[in-house]
């Protein structure tokens, strides 16, 4: 393992972009706290008994993810890590270390970020799904769903939400090795936007990992998760190799 | 022994169609410290980041004990850079230094922590972190930061800038006390010729990119210029250096400020009684004057 790791993540875990990011994940106890009010904001409507935990997760995950803001905080999380470090020379303290070390250290911090934030909604799906959902007539009080079509839709769903959400940061990170901080927020952003009507897209659904809960049907299971896996490591691995070479290349 | 040796340095920047150092060469040898002066824009800066690796150079080699460093990664290790004020404004100092410490496996000088703290003021300060502290706070802990490991050879880039008086004179005596203790060979690029007369050894001139001159300090001389048309004055000028034993550089005799009385009547006397003497003059007025005359 990358020696770099552990210092550059535990500097990564003391900012407060960290804890904004992190934050964004206690959203579904959002849903206890509405239910204070009278209010339509919110409110979750599925037939009698159908909803089980794992498919309140996966909505959870895409709306979390349309709802921009948790993205946009990691954007902003990368740029702080990457171009204000680059441009206010916080990279002399790395000295000559080499320079791919650095860059992977850093990226598998944020990485590592958005793993606390997914098993923190995780675990705040999981706290109000079974002490404050399960009494809606709407849950069926189960993991996992019952029917097998329902399960891998919902595995389709959230795996396709976490891989897209991964490439989104390893694109600001390759824009924001060489461009402003708003320029990598806008660039950031438009692909967000771009993956959330991607699915709906005839032509374009097939060239994003989260476009497959659609295909599910025409394509079969098996299918789908090997082309999200296959499209996120070749996409991954470019975006990768770019950042590699910029960091590589780039002067402060 | 070199620890720095430049060789036909040159940058141009991808934007300028002009260089911003042409063919600079001079070499450093363990523990001097050595005064990069110029004017702003000269290309002061840019040399040191191309010591320190932030840049790369367009031609040329810059080696550290003879090593070429753009061969490898961690030919820096025993660097101590301080260019611009680096370090984490999330972290307490003492987080600042550990993590300086584990990111180059140096985690052995951790003891040194409360010394160098101790050394630049701070150690009273070691719990808070930096983003609300004093420019000289902030200053001091970048130097704890080049200086905690150990270094061989330190790059400063204007460490007296923003510095009220007694923060220039406790900068200086911490790097005074250090190379006198250490050993450790400098580079120091600063504006503030009086700050470097107290401790460079030699000085490194640069104008528009162009490395005009250097020399050794001559802060315990006092420089003669001679007026060499005059007739015989290569033949006096060489019977005094020769009776004194005195350095002749070019038209300038330099007198040590420890001559006594008689001696330096005795040579005043026969150059003037000739009119040799075009000018005296100090080597802070000498320092002085590249700024000035460029």
């Amino acid at each position: 393992m990358n020696y770099l790791f552990r210092p550059v993540f535990k500097t990564v875990l003391k900012r407060k972009e960290t804890w904004l990011c992190v934050g964004f994940s206690a959203f579904p106890l959002l849903l206890l706290l509405v239910d204070f009010f009278s209010t339509n904001f919110m409110q979750l409507s599925a037939p009698k008994g159908s909803l089980s935990f794992l498919e309140f997760f996966g909505a959870v995950e895409s709306v979390q993810y349309q709802l921009t803001l948790p993205i946009i905080a990691f954007i902003y999380l990368v740029v702080t890590c990457f171009h204000d470090e680059i441009k206010s020379g916080k990279m002399f303290l790395f000295k000559d270390i080499k320079r791919s070390k650095i860059l992977n250290a850093k990226i598998a911090s944020v990485i590592g970020v958005y793993f606390i934030y997914f098993i923190l909604t995780f675990v705040a799906s999981l706290i109000t799904y079974y002490l404050h959902l399960i009494h809606m007539d709407y849950t069926s009080g189960t993991f996992l769903p019952t029917q097998l079509v329902d399960l891998q839709d919902a595995i389709i769903s959230i795996i396709g939400i976490f891989a897209v959400t991964q490439l989104c940061i390893l694109i600001s990170v390759a824009i924001s090795i060489k461009l402003s901080d708003g320029l990598t927020m806008l660039i950031g952003i438009v692909f967000a936007l771009i993956s959330f009507i991607a699915p709906s897209l005839k032509g374009l659904k097939y060239f994003l990992p989260n476009g497959y809960s659609g295909l599910l049907v025409q394509l079969g299971f098996g299918t789908s998760l090997f082309m999200i896996v296959l499209l996120f490591c070749i996409y991954a691995l470019i975006i990768y190799l770019c950042s590699n070479r910029a960091f590589k290349k780039m002067e402060y | 022994m070199k620890i720095i040796e430049a060789q036909n340095i040159s940058k141009k920047y991808k934007a300028n169609s002009f260089y911003s150092l042409k063919d600079i060469n001079f070499s450093i040898e363990t523990g001097d410290i050595v005064g990069l002066i110029g004017k702003n824009g000269s290309g002061k800066s840019t040399l040191l980041k191309l010591m320190a690796k932030a840049q790369k150079p367009t031609t040329g080699t810059l080696k550290f004990k003879g090593i070429d460093i753009s061969k490898n990664n961690n030919i820096l290790d025993k660097f101590g850079i301080m260019i611009e004020p680096i370090f984490y404004p999330h972290l307490t100092v003492y987080e600042n230094l550990m993590f300086f410490l584990e990111i180059h496996k140096k985690e052995k000088y951790v003891n040194n922590i409360k010394d160098i703290l101790e050394l630049v003021d701070l150690w009273n300060a070691k719990d808070r972190k930096p983003v609300d502290f004093s420019f000289g706070m902030k200053q001091r802990l970048s130097l704890a930061l080049s200086l905690i490991a150990e270094p061989e050879f330190m790059i400063l880039d204007e460490p007296f800038v923003g510095l009220d008086p007694l923060g220039v004179k406790k900068l200086i005596e911490i790097l005074q006390q250090w190379s006198a203790t250490k050993h450790t060979s400098m580079i120091i690029s600063s504006h503030q010729l009086n700050e470097l007369e107290d401790l460079c050894n030699r000085y490194i001139f640069i104008d528009s990119g162009r490395l005009k001159t250097q020399f050794d300090d001559k802060k315990n001389f006092l420089i003669i210029r001679l007026d060499m048309q005059v007739a015989q004055a290569q033949q006096i000028i060489a019977s005094i250096a020769t009776k004194y034993q005195l350095e002749v550089n070019k038209q300038e005799l330099e007198l040590p400020l420890t001559l006594d009385k008689g001696k330096l009547n005795d040579i005043l006397e026969q150059l003037s009684s000739k009119k040799l003497i075009e000018k005296i003059y100090s080597a802070k007025d000498e320092l002085e004057s590249y700024f000035t005359e460029g």
